[in-house]
């Protein structure tokens, strides 16, 4: 979570391990137990586990579990019904399964939750390890960093499955991705609209794709408008 | 830090010191009183007063051995202009010079320089005593005389000058180990200007009787020894004022290079059954552990050994209880040499009463054929246990430094180290264990840069200098012996220092608190230190501000306070603002020369205090604001908003406060979908809130959604929440949010209550 979200989230959000509640609904949830694993297998610990429900919605606070050395977890207070369990370790290189644009061709065990049961055994697979885009947004002008911008991420394959977000506030930026194509964009007022695939950093136009566990830097060059 | 150069060994559970007076340390410490009390009279005393003082030596060279050294402290802050007197072995003064002893230094000088005048007139074999005399601050002064390089070769022995004021008797008494092909040799001298009647007589039951003038000395040669008997012993008596008798000696076996010096303690200053010795050295050596049973009545004496290392690693080594038939003299058995033991110290005991036997530990090198010879201390039962001692590192020297805790509780004491290059460097408050031994390695600490509490290390060009310590906190529980050992194993020459100073521990002049105010948000934390400003009862040296270590603080409700190890920490837990305070008590010890004893103290209860204030979470920084779509339901919108809690001076709070939401009004849901909120208190790692906002996974679509009026985060603090920011309304549909008003980013925005 940290790597992907230091863009949005800060830094602060990695690995706190605590179980966090929300409104409790005593009679309308249920537990979800059971292991996440990579994709040969091992259980993975210090991974968090999230729940998004199929016919409702968790708003404010994150709810997850995170897993113990053996890659086990146990996830209560998850609303009964349909729920997609997520597992994600972006410290560790792997894609935050939770969001669209960053899914790969893994999917995501849905489990129906009883009201007051227990849904066990559940095998959850983090997605496969991703890469990491590192950018960088400047005044091509004067190189001065330009933090007052927004930065969208888009699945060629699923135009519609983006991200959008602000970059620290000294202008840089930071994701872990699938080995997808990706269209990158950044916006900030008073700078014309900057594409990744017509900037002097991509060849022949093409969109970028990050291999599994490579890192790639980006100099964003932002031109004023005139 | 400290523990990178001091090793510890804790030891000693349940076992009772026992505490007679002062002993022991008669003729090993180089404590200075006042011998020469002219011009100041017992009305006129006053600690800050200079007094003339006069320390000597029995001897100030010997024809066997090459080189003579005097090594002259002066522990005061004020620089001190001193005489140093050699003297013939007839007493007649054959030298004398003038030197000025910078403050916080440590003068060497070559003995044989001093007499280069006087060089045609006298041999080496008619030096006699030396003298160093002082108007100084009581303590400041302190010399040692070293003579080495024995027929060119290995070994040194010492002799600390004293006043005559240390002794309380004309008599002494002596036991050494003599080699079987060894020859000893003792030395007596006569520091009074007035004739001396000494009666020597030998543990071979061998008896001689000397005359001696004014400052006049005699070595007298092994042949009255028995050489069949390493066992060796010597009791000697004299008329005239007490002090005025000076014994000293060695002993020699020049192809083992076997040269150890003969220490001779004034049985009248012992009030104790119980010695200690600390720093010894087994591995590699042959180590005998001599005793001589004083009294004419039979007595057991047993020890026990506290090695060095970490707690419980090592056991305790008893040294087995052995009978002492009337004025015998006898070795005790050690257990085998083991590197375990080195550095270990050693408690002596007697079933007789105080002054009933005397002892020496020596430990010959097996490869390296150095001879380190220990002194014994008695801690009795006055309030000194400080030292003062002189270190070096230049050529092949290395000096260690040796503090034991020999009390019965756990103790912390404090030192500076003032080096003949570069800053002063103070090691601050640090507890040893009953039993517990620390190391102060000179060149590690130099070497390895090790910096002090204000950054300060010792300079890379300093190879010599000065070392003070001192209990701290003293509430006369404390017991400390220590020594300083002096090698140059290249020449085989191991020195201890062990000389006292103020006879009086140092007194709190003022307890305080660092900082002295203290203001945190909620949950946050914040160092705080109690510090003492010191005092030198005999008012030789400043001593730098140590650092105490409360036990207990008296808060009130806002905040806690953390106590038993330094720096205490504060933690805001509620809004508000008050006094922190700790109290401890210590002796305020006041030095009088002219009093018995001659320090007394009275009780001081210190109350640093401080105040405290603690800052309530306060409002939210946006400090990301991201739009994506879920992967369970991937055509429809979702929000994040990350809130950074902060305090009214817009510090972010850190810690993992409870907080919850809350709405002025709900609207339908028209997505159809069951909306979950945090409206309980939970916690907020970081202090960091991650709100996410969406119409959840549904069939309805076509921009479909609800509305929740006036979000507000409210900060749970038991019962009395407060709001820390109203974000506005919340405008959730499949397709677009709006939070307070927007739908775009509100990064860096800064939301109120």
């Amino acid at each position: 979570m940290g790597i992907l979200f230091r863009a949005f989230f800060g830094t602060t959000l990695i690995a706190f391990g605590l179980f966090q509640s929300s409104t409790p609904n005593e009679g309308t949830t249920g537990t979800v137990t059971g292991v996440v694993i990579d994709a040969n297998g091992t259980g993975i610990p210090d991974a968090k586990v999230y729940d998004q429900p199929m016919g409702s919605v968790r708003m404010g606070k994150d709810h997850f579990a995170t897993t113990d050395q053996q890659g086990r977890f146990t996830l209560t207070d998850v609303s009964a019904g349909k729920t997609m369990i997520i597992a994600t370790k972006t410290e560790a290189g792997y894609p935050d399964g939770r969001y669209a644009v960053f899914t790969g061709n893994e999917s995501s065990p849905i489990v129906e939750v009883h009201s007051n049961q227990e849904s066990s055994n559940v095998v959850v697979k983090l997605l496969q390890k991703g890469g990491v885009i590192l950018g960088k947004i400047v005044d091509k002008g004067t190189n001065q960093r330009v933090a007052q911008a927004r930065v969208i991420l888009a699945r060629v394959d699923h135009p519609a499955w983006s991200l959008e977000t602000d970059p620290e506030n000294d202008g840089t930026f930071e994701f872990v991705v699938p080995s997808v194509p990706m269209h990158i964009t950044v916006n900030a007022e008073g700078f014309r609209t900057w594409k990744y695939e017509e900037s002097s950093l991509s060849k022949n136009h093409a969109p970028l794709v990050v291999g599994s566990e490579k890192k790639v830097t980006l100099e964003v060059e932002l031109e004023r408008n005139n | 830090m400290f523990r990178s150069f001091v090793n510890l060994s804790s030891r000693v559970s349940g076992r009772n010191f026992t505490f007679g007076s002062w002993a022991g340390c008669a003729a090993v410490c180089g404590l200075i009183f006042l011998s020469a009390l002219p011009p100041i009279t017992k009305a006129q005393f006053v600690a800050t007063a200079k007094v003339n003082q006069e320390i000597i030596s029995p001897f100030a060279g010997l024809k066997n051995f090459g080189k003579w050294e005097i090594e002259i402290a002066n522990r005061s802050d004020e620089d001190v202009p001193a005489t140093v007197t050699v003297y013939s072995v007839d007493g007649e003064p054959i030298s004398q010079k003038s030197v000025e002893l910078g403050r916080n230094r440590i003068s060497r000088i070559d003995i044989h320089d001093l007499l280069s005048h006087e060089a045609s007139r006298h041999q080496a074999d008619e030096v006699g005593e030396i003298s160093v005399e002082a108007t100084a601050k009581p303590f400041a002064i302190a010399a040692q005389v070293t003579l080495s390089e024995h027929h060119g070769g290995f070994g040194n022995i010492d002799s600390i000058l004293l006043p005559d004021a240390m002794f309380p008797s004309n008599t002494m008494d002596a036991v050494w180990w003599q080699p079987q092909d060894g020859k000893s040799f003792l030395i007596v001298a006569n520091s009074s200007t007035e004739n001396l009647a000494a009666e020597i007589t030998f543990g071979s039951g061998e008896r001689e009787s000397l005359t001696l003038g004014a400052k006049a000395m005699r070595l007298i040669a092994g042949p009255n020894l028995r050489p069949d008997k390493s066992a060796q012993s010597v009791h000697v008596t004299a008329n005239g004022l007490p002090g005025s008798l000076r014994v000293s000696g060695y002993t020699v076996s020049e192809p083992n290079a076997y040269l150890d010096v003969i220490r001779a303690y004034d049985p009248a200053a012992s009030s104790g059954p119980t010695i200690y010795a600390n720093g010894l050295h087994f591995s590699n050596a042959q180590n005998h552990l001599v005793v001589k049973n004083l009294t004419g009545s039979p007595i057991n004496v047993w020890g026990t050994l506290y090695p060095l290392g970490s707690s419980g690693q090592v056991g305790d080594v008893e040294i087995p209880k052995e009978f002492f038939p009337p004025y015998a003299t006898a070795e005790l058995n050690l257990p085998p040499g083991n590197n375990l033991l080195d550095g270990a110290a050693l408690k002596l005991e007697s079933s007789g009463g105080a002054a009933s036997f005397v002892a020496t530990y020596v430990s010959h090198g097996q490869i390296i054929h150095m001879t380190r010879s220990m002194p014994f201390k008695d801690i009795g039962d006055r309030s000194n246990a400080r030292g003062g001692y002189p270190w070096r590192l230049d050529g092949n020297y290395e000096s260690h430094t040796y503090i034991t805790n020999v009390g019965k509780v756990r103790a912390a004491y404090g030192a500076f180290i003032d080096p003949n290059r570069g800053e002063r460097y103070v090691i601050d408050t640090l507890f040893l264990e009953p039993g517990e031994t620390s190391i102060i390695d000179y060149r590690k600490l130099r070497d390895e840069k090790v910096a002090d509490r204000n950054g300060v290390v010792i300079s890379k060009t300093a190879d010599s200098g000065e070392v003070q310590w001192f209990p701290l906190f003293f509430d006369g529980s404390q017991h400390f012996i220590g020594r300083t050992e002096v090698v140059d194993s290249s020449t085989g020459i191991a020195s201890s220092f062990s000389c006292g100073s103020c006879p009086c521990n140092p007194n709190v002049n003022s307890a305080y608190t660092s900082p002295s105010s203290v203001t945190v948000s909620y949950g946050q934390t914040a160092p705080v230190l109690v510090k003492a400003t010191m005092r030198d009862p005999c008012n030789i040296n400043s001593i730098p501000d140590m650092t105490f270590i409360p036990t207990s603080w008296s808060v009130p409700p806002y905040f806690t306070m953390t106590a038993g190890s330094s720096p205490s920490t504060l933690k805001g837990v509620a809004p508000g603002s008050g006094l922190y305070i700790t109290s401890f008590t210590t002796q305020d010890w006041v030095y009088n020369p002219f009093q018995n004893p001659q320090c007394s103290s009275s009780t001081r209860i210190n109350t640093p205090e401080g105040t405290g204030s603690v800052r309530l979470p306060a409002q939210l920084l946006v400090i990301g604001d991201t739009t994506t779509f879920t992967a369970s339901c991937p055509n429809t919108k979702v929000r994040i908003l990350a809130y950074q809690v902060q305090d009214s001076t817009s510090t972010d709070i850190k810690s993992n406060i409870l907080t919850r939401e809350q709405f002025a009004s709900k609207s339908a849901n028209t997505c159809g979908t069951t909306i979950t909120t945090s409206e309980t208190c939970s916690g907020t790692p970081s202090g960091i809130i991650h709100d996410t906002l969406s119409v959840g996974c549904n069939s309805v679509g076509n921009g479909c959604g609800f509305t929740y009026t006036k979000q507000q985060w409210v900060f749970c603090n038991g019962g009395t929440s407060s709001v820390i920011g109203t974000v506005g309304d919340l405008i959730v549909h499949d397709n677009s949010i709006s939070v307070g008003g927007s739908t775009a980013s509100i990064k860096n925005k800064v939301i109120k209550p």
